[in-house]
């Protein structure tokens, strides 16, 4: 069975904003709501790395586990997804998720919230796949194509990687093998719990 | 990159995640919402998951640079 | 730091992620997230909240039943590293984008730019130019195109009947398809003038005029994907993760195989930042720092001695040069660095080879850009790392069709194929256009005037405004037309800005606006026409690394827009040359009626004409086969090695290299499999293979000039150096027998850049092994440049007067592409008024990932605009303490020129202490003010700001006018 999972490989991201705008664009992503976005650290000085960050569909989901309305659920493939129609916009998962995934969109003339909505690993929501009323709530459904998040699969140097794990893994090892470093993967052992180390993974040694 | 293992490390603690293993949290388990279609259910796959699978892990290597690219060294 | 957008309150409450972020150190804000985090524009609210409350998106491109789904392959806009992007468009929408993992160039991947080009199909949210407009009473009022074209046209048949045909200037644009740029030049000079110019003169003008005369074509040798197979690589000038993104997937592959990666650049870039050795430098001093490296080469006996025996001319003279005047003292004096970081750089050159020099705008825009570059190249030459893979000096280029645009469009000394202006050159393209010589001369205003460069771009405004006595030609220029070109990209904007209120007639032709519209202060006199964007039509570009793609169209032209051919045949017919102008072109009708110059035709006349260069092998058949099956490419050589029949066409790919990279020799037939690696002797002619180009005599001072025995192209029936080929040689040789009759016939008294039949380029290429344009050295010294060895000279606007006075800038000019240009009075009159003293800080620009060029376009596109809402001012903590001034503060940035800028204040030791850097993209904003009513209504950019080249300053290239942005001087304060 797959395990759906993101690696950002921190040697490789140039902080180009690819994999945010591939996903403003497959799915029309409004201003203001950003389910991918980088971060760097030493900015502008040695040592300055960036990573790409969404939604990481985490192994046990504390946005899962706070939720008051339980309307996350997780697919077999292990993709963390919500209903919006059950969703109160509390913001509780918001202040559960380490990554910072999930995103309020302002609704109204109040400063209301609005629905919740995150990176669905282009994996849609629950409405018929690939339906228009599944890409209005949702965005796209790329999975159901055969396909793998539009972040991914346009990253401009690759760094950010995107399947299952055990492909990902193989992947990421030969790099790792070649260069002879990044063996540790960024947020892997937060999102995934155990090492977060590449030997520690399924198909990460030789 | 050290800085960040330490901070994915600490991000692991404060959290209090115990997990070393894959834990199902299945739609059913807390889930109130609507159920959702396996993405293998559509009209492209008519529900055959092994040809699902198997064009997923084509399009996998698209982001395998070195599947055209190899390198010499080994 | 707040990750995502604040809102509703909870701006206090950071998230974990944020927090713990934070606790790696008070340095982790950077720009971007900063910039999320600041405020939520107007444009913000229209989008996000007038969702209902559980969709994400409106339903423009949501999935629709029925209409088949058509996918069309095109190519990315916004760079010269040509990304591949398939279109999905249903019911004539272009609905989604897909990664074209086959695509030998970049295997799928985009940057942000490449992954939003969707968004030039949508016609929700559009801030595009729409219709027509004129300005009437300082108003934009739409008009129709018919009405459009004869004002215009009688305007500007009124100003050439009164003021001649020079009185008319032409920027064209490096965003034409190589069709499009190709008619530019043909259109203008039947309009009777050598004043355009393109974007080009900007970008790598210096690049072109001092890497041509060191060997003899003016491209980037290599590739991008030729970076897989260097064992170092010096990125100089160059802020690749930002300029050219995809580029670095190659770059950090090859790192990740063992390559080692030096970054030198005054600021610490992105680029910088994934570098195992980074060089700061002081602003300007590239020749002393490349002069530095040199040393220790020459030092350590690092240099290829064979190599420069058999294939180089002049470099004892350099030798010389550089170990008397660039010993460590003198390169740490001028250039800041310390001699071990020099000489580690020269180490890591030397010891792993092949080795290869990066470089773009940071070596070009200088008032010495042309001896920058060919110190580039010298170094390149002294390690033997040119003609070879891995090696070569890698030079990216930037607007998409750039490169194309250079080979085959507007250039104000050249037509197409740099074939120059002289009678020879014009004779030849008549021919090719099927048009009577003295008909064309009799379009000028003299043969003296046909045979003059025209002014270019950087100066245009210099043609307006001086005095007319001082200007080589009859009358000022009295109209402009920007078509396809920003004006923010040009310096002297103060000055510019007084040039455009000083013409008679200004005319846009672009997708958007542009800062054009709304720079003026005009009441009338302003013409906007909306063109289409590559998009909405069909033609091929030409990647930096020479390649070329073809665009399939993927929309019909949006909203009342039209292709540029399109225009410049209605234009034609209303001066008068529309027959003439398409002599050798089909027309099609569009859905309204107006004749469109057939694409491929426009391709087939290129293919026809442009020998020298080797444009002559790209059929659009050939092209297109190429686009069906990229994956037949290897990426690190770019060759296909196997059979591979394109159904369509029944074409075998087997032996090209993707793109058919120019030159690409002889005709289709001769199936030249084009030359991805230039100068490389290890191949045959047939393979790719050649040698530097014989294009400067035979001999100089007594000294052969031609290549040593024994160093030939794989294969070459002539196993030293020889001439270029023409008829008396090939008689003398005795091969002419080998031509056909038909080609005797043509090809009598030609030689390989005229022979029309191509007869002469097929026998040397394909019987003989040899190359036609001969087979020479590559020269370290050009002697007909004002520098032959290059040498340091400060800027005009130094910020070292003790440097000045021992590296002065070169003496005026008088009658320099049409107008007095100034050097030393410029520079000594700056020393005099202690202007260093006034602004003291160096002022450097460049560009940002999300924005291209001018910036209309990208900032008007949302995905991209989100991501930087305002322009800023990089500047070193050092600086910004003294000044009182805090992270993100608004500053007035002001120049000499006595123009200011407002912008946000980024500081951050990206920048070293008395350096500032700002990003280039920006316009909509005039010394403090937003212009946005100025713009046509529902045309504005989303993200509107100070453009840094308001304030940039007087100085241009000795040899080809580039513009100096690079170093000049200003004073920052709290706003």
């Amino acid at each position: 069975m797959a395990r759906m999972k993101f690696i950002c490989d921190a040697e490789r991201c140039i902080e180009c904003n690819g994999c945010v705008t591939a996903c403003k664009s497959e799915h029309e992503v409004p201003w203001g709501v950003n389910r991918r976005r980088l971060v760097t650290v030493n900015d502008g000085k040695p040592g300055e790395r960036s990573i790409s960050v969404a939604c990481m569909h985490c192994t046990d989901a504390p946005c899962m586990a706070v939720c008051p309305v339980d309307c996350f659920y997780k697919t077999e493939d292990g993709i963390v997804l919500h209903d919006k129609d059950l969703c109160v916009g509390c913001g509780y998962c918001f202040y559960a998720c380490p990554f910072g995934a999930p995103q309020f969109p302002q609704a109204g003339a109040f400063g209301l919230r609005g629905k919740m909505d995150k990176c669905t690993y282009c994996a849609g929501g629950p409405e018929e796949n690939g339906s228009a009323e599944e890409y209005r709530k949702y965005g796209r459904n790329r999975l159901a194509e055969g396909k793998l998040p539009a972040c991914a699969e346009m990253c401009s140097t690759k760094a950010l990687l995107a399947g299952d794990a055990e492909v990902l893994t193989k992947i990421y090892r030969t790099r790792v093998v070649t260069r002879g470093k990044g063996e540790e993967i960024w947020g892997w052992s937060m999102a995934y719990g155990g090492s977060g180390k590449l030997a520690d993974q399924p198909g990460g040694k030789a | 990159m050290k800085k960040l293992t330490a901070l994915a490390a600490a991000f692991a603690a404060a959290a209090a995640f115990t997990g070393c293993t894959e834990i199902a949290q299945e739609p059913g388990k807390s889930y109130a919402g609507k159920e959702d279609a396996k993405p293998y259910a559509g009209d492209q796959f008519k529900g055959d998951k092994a040809k699902w699978e198997a064009s997923l892990a084509q399009r996998s290597q698209g982001q395998n640079d070195y599947l055209r690219m190899p390198s010499d060294k080994k | 730091m707040l990750l995502n957008r604040k809102s509703e309150g909870r701006a206090e409450r950071a998230n974990p992620l944020s927090r713990a972020m934070g606790a790696l150190g008070a340095k982790t804000v950077d720009r971007r997230s900063f910039l999320k985090g600041s405020g939520i524009t107007a444009g913000a609210a229209a989008f996000a909240s007038q969702l209902p409350l559980n969709m994400i998106g409106e339903a423009s491109a949501a999935p629709a039943a029925g209409g088949k789904i058509e996918v069309k392959r095109t190519v990315c806009t916004h760079c010269s590293v040509g990304c591949a992007v398939d279109a999905h468009v249903q019911n004539g929408v272009w609905i989604r984008q897909e990664p074209v993992f086959d695509s030998p160039l970049n295997l799928g991947a985009h940057c942000a730019k490449g992954a939003s080009v969707r968004e030039h199909g949508m016609t929700e949210h559009s801030h595009r130019l729409k219709s027509p407009m004129k300005l009437v009473d300082g108003k934009y009022r739409k008009i129709t195109w018919e009405q459009a074209i004869n004002e215009i046209g009688d305007k500007l048949l009124q100003i050439r009947k009164e003021s001649g045909p020079d009185a008319v200037f032409w920027l064209g644009s490096s965003k034409h398809s190589n069709e499009q740029s190709y008619m530019f030049r043909k259109f203008v000079s039947m309009f009777g003038t050598n004043n355009m110019d393109h974007q080009a003169r900007i970008c790598h003008s210096t690049t072109v005029a001092g890497v041509a005369n060191t060997w003899g074509y003016g491209a980037m040798t290599n590739s991008y994907n030729d970076l897989l197979n260097t064992k170092c690589m010096m990125f100089i000038g160059s802020n690749a993760a930002e300029a050219h993104p995809v580029s670095m997937l190659h770059a950090l592959h090859a790192k990740e195989t063992g390559a080692k990666m030096i970054v030198c650049d005054p600021r610490f870039t992105r680029t910088a930042a994934k570098a195992d050795h980074y060089i700061r430098f002081r602003s300007g001093t590239d020749v002393p720092v490349l002069f530095g490296i040199l040393y220790h080469i020459f030092k350590n006996g690092w240099e290829d001695q064979k190599y420069l025996n058999d294939r180089v001319f002049g470099m004892d003279k350099v030798r010389e040069d550089v170990m008397k005047n660039w010993t460590p003292d003198k390169v740490t004096e001028a250039s800041g660095v310390a001699e071990a970081d020099i000489f580690r750089a020269a180490e890591m050159m030397a010891k792993n080879r092949p080795s290869t020099v990066i470089w773009c705008m940071g070596q070009t825009q200088h008032s010495i850009g042309n001896a920058m570059v060919r110190a580039s190249c010298i170094l390149q030459l002294a390690l033997g790392n040119v003609g070879t893979s891995g090696g070569g000096t890698n030079i990216y280029r930037g607007h998409d069709n750039v490169q194309g645009a250079t080979d085959v469009g507007p250039n104000p000394d050249s037509l197409p194929g740099y074939y120059g202006i002289v009678a020879g050159s014009w004779k030849h393209w008549c021919r090719v256009w099927g048009v009577d010589y003295e008909w064309m001369k009799s379009r000028f205003a003299s043969q003296a005037m046909m045979e003059k460069p025209g002014m270019t771009l950087s100066r245009w405004i210099d043609g307006v405004t001086e005095k007319n006595e001082l200007i080589d030609q009859e009358n000022n220029l009295r109209a402009v037309v920007y078509w396809g070109h920003a004006p923010n990209s040009q310096t002297r904007g103060l000055e510019m800005k007084a040039a455009m209120e000083k013409v008679d007639l200004m005319v846009v032709v672009d997708p958007y606006p542009s800062a054009s519209a709304v720079m003026p202060d005009r009441k009338e006199g302003v013409y906007l026409l909306p063109a289409c964007t590559q998009f909405e039509t069909s033609g091929s570009a030409t990647a930096s690394n020479r390649s070329l793609q073809w665009r399939d169209k993927v929309v019909e032209p949006l909203f009342e827009s039209k292709p540029d051919h399109t225009i410049m045949y209605a234009f034609a017919k209303k001066f008068g040359f529309g027959a003439e102008f398409v002599k050798n072109i089909k027309l099609v009708k569009d859905k309204n009626g107006w004749d469109e110059p057939l694409v491929e035709d426009m391709l087939r006349e290129i293919n026809n004409g442009v020998w020298t260069i080797g444009y002559t092998g790209q059929s659009p058949e050939r092209l297109k086969a190429h686009m069906r099956h990229m994956d037949a490419f290897d990426p690190k050589t770019l060759r296909c090695t196997k059979s591979v029949v394109d159904k369509e066409t029944g074409y075998d790919l087997e032996g090209d290299y993707f793109g058919l990279p120019w030159p690409c020799y002889g005709n289709a037939k001769l199936k030249h499999p084009g030359t991805t690696n230039l100068y490389d002797t290890s191949k045959h002619v047939m393979d790719g293979g050649g040698n530097f180009r014989a294009n400067f005599g035979i001999s100089r001072d007594g000294v052969s000039l031609l290549a040593e025995d024994g160093s030939h192209s794989k294969g070459a029936d002539i196993t030293t150096g020889y001439p270029e080929f023409d008829h008396v040689l090939l008689k003398k040789l005795g091969w002419w027998s080998e031509l056909t009759p038909e080609e005797q016939k043509e090809a009598e008294g030609k030689n390989w850049k005229n022979d029309l039949s191509g007869g002469i380029q097929r026998v040397v290429l394909k019987n003989h092994g040899c190359h036609p344009f001969g087979n020479a050295k590559a020269r370290a010294v050009v002697w007909n440049f004002p520098d032959a060895i290059p040498k340091h000279r400060e800027p005009i606007y130094s910020n070292r007067p003790d440097l000045v006075a021992k590296y002065p800038t070169h003496d005026d000019k008088k009658a320099f592409w049409r107008l007095p240009t100034l050097y030393k009075t410029a520079q000594q009159k700056a020393i005099n008024d202690k202007v260093h003293e006034k602004f003291p800080i160096v002022l450097t620009s460049g560009r940002l990932v999300e924005y291209e060029g001018g910036g209309e376009e990208t900032r008007s596109n949302a995905w991209l605009a989100e991501l930087q809402q305002e322009n800023f001012v990089e500047i070193n903590p050092k600086d910004a303490q003294s000044r009182g001034i805090k992270y993100w503060d608004y500053v007035w940035v002001s120049s000499p020129t006595g123009a200011r800028i407002k912008v946000r204040a980024l500081v951050t030791e990206r920048v070293g202490a008395g350096v500032s850097w700002i990003p280039f993209h920006f316009a909509g904003w005039w010394q403090g003010k937003d212009l946005l009513d100025k713009y046509p209504e529902g045309a504005a950019p989303i993200v509107r700001g100070e453009s840094v080249n308001t304030i940039t300053t007087y100085g241009y290239d000795s040899v080809t006018m580039m513009q100096e942005t690079k170093t000049t001087l200003c004073q920052i304060e709290r706003a």
